[in-house]
């Protein structure tokens, strides 16, 4: 299975990460595009959250159904990281974006 | 012709801060055999599966494939199916979807069964417990992959499906080793060709119903 194909595939098994994180990813979003300056802040509170989100998802049954995507050849560690890969990625893009319109704006 | 596959798994170490599950574990299969694996509960049968495929870190393990010198133990599932004894097919997926991502023709579960028929669009979680363990059981013996690790496969499931599962296993073992565990050791032993007992953290292979005595699995 390719790379690109586990990222895909991700989009089913880490869905609850991409919901939450999408929210946290909004939210710090909104805020450079205010007020550029508060980016240092924004990207430690999206680091803080990871931890939060990790436990959120873990005591939310995932293991149950890792066993799933295990067969399709995914490994234990890519289960658990791709989401987060994926979602930090986006985020850094989207805020630099962001950071962007909120400079032009102000 | 079709190539024979071993898989060896061997010194198994598992523990869980003092408790001590698995001590020096092995199992053997091969394609064309069904290997049994017994055990009381607590044995630690299902942790040795979990160990194999990577969901639970063991503190020793040791796989091979044939004569391979290295093994991917990250992408065991390439090679390794495995039947958890939970259901496994997240709730929210349709059955159509799984037998997709498994590249497995559902048209032939229905033809294992006709009442599958109007489910291949319907969410696991929409379906009773039983039709999702039927399901993941013909999903998974009819996946790709060398080797096939079935958890209590029979358990929650009718007579009936127990009998045509068995020879589902039989017809299926032409082309893969298959690893069975379940606790009705009699349906388990029906279709076995190798059989291991777990206990006290070890393996010991069992060649007569007067092993599983001596072993203290069964009274008689």
């Amino acid at each position: 299975m390719t790379l690109l194909s586990k990222i895909r595939l991700s989009g089913k098994f880490g869905k609850p990460v991409y919901v939450v994180s999408a929210l946290v990813t909004l939210v710090m979003a909104g805020f450079t595009v205010f007020d550029p300056l508060l980016l240092p802040e924004c990207l430690l509170l999206k680091l803080a959250s990871i931890p939060f989100i990790f436990y959120l998802i873990s005591v939310s049954g995932q293991r149950q159904k890792m066993y799933f995507y295990l067969n399709l050849g995914i490994s234990r560690n890519e289960f658990r990281i791709i989401p987060y890969a994926v979602d930090l990625v986006v985020f850094i893009v989207l805020i630099i974006i962001s950071v962007m319109i909120g400079n032009a704006i102000s | 012709m079709q190539s024979l596959d071993t898989l060896l798994v061997d010194s198994v170490q598992l523990a869980f801060g003092r408790l001590q599950v698995l001590k020096s574990a092995f199992i053997t299969a091969r394609t064309g055999r069904v290997t049994g694996v017994l055990g009381r509960n607590g044995t630690g049968k299902s942790c040795l599966f979990k160990c194999i495929m990577g969901g639970i870190k063991p503190q020793n393990l040791f796989i091979r494939f044939n004569e391979e010198m290295d093994t991917d133990y990250g992408h065991i599932g390439e090679r390794i199916k495995y039947l958890p004894q939970h259901e496994f097919i997240p709730p929210k997926m349709t059955l159509g979807e799984a037998f997709d991502l498994y590249g497995v023709d559902y048209d032939g579960l229905v033809t294992f069964d006709p009442k599958f028929h109007t489910c291949q669009r319907r969410m696991a979680r929409e379906l009773s417990g039983g039709e999702v363990r039927v399901a993941e059981m013909y999903m998974v013996l009819n996946s790709g992959g060398e080797f096939c690790i079935l958890d209590e496969p029979f358990s929650n499931i009718a007579p009936k499906y127990v009998e045509k599962m068995q020879a589902m296993i039989l017809e299926q073992k032409a082309s893969k080793g298959i690893i069975i565990s379940d606790h009705l050791y009699e349906q388990v032993i029906s279709v076995t060709d190798d059989l291991f007992l777990l206990r006290g953290g070890y393996t010991f292979p069992i060649k007569s119903r007067d092993d599983l005595i001596r072993h203290g699995y069964i009274l008689r």
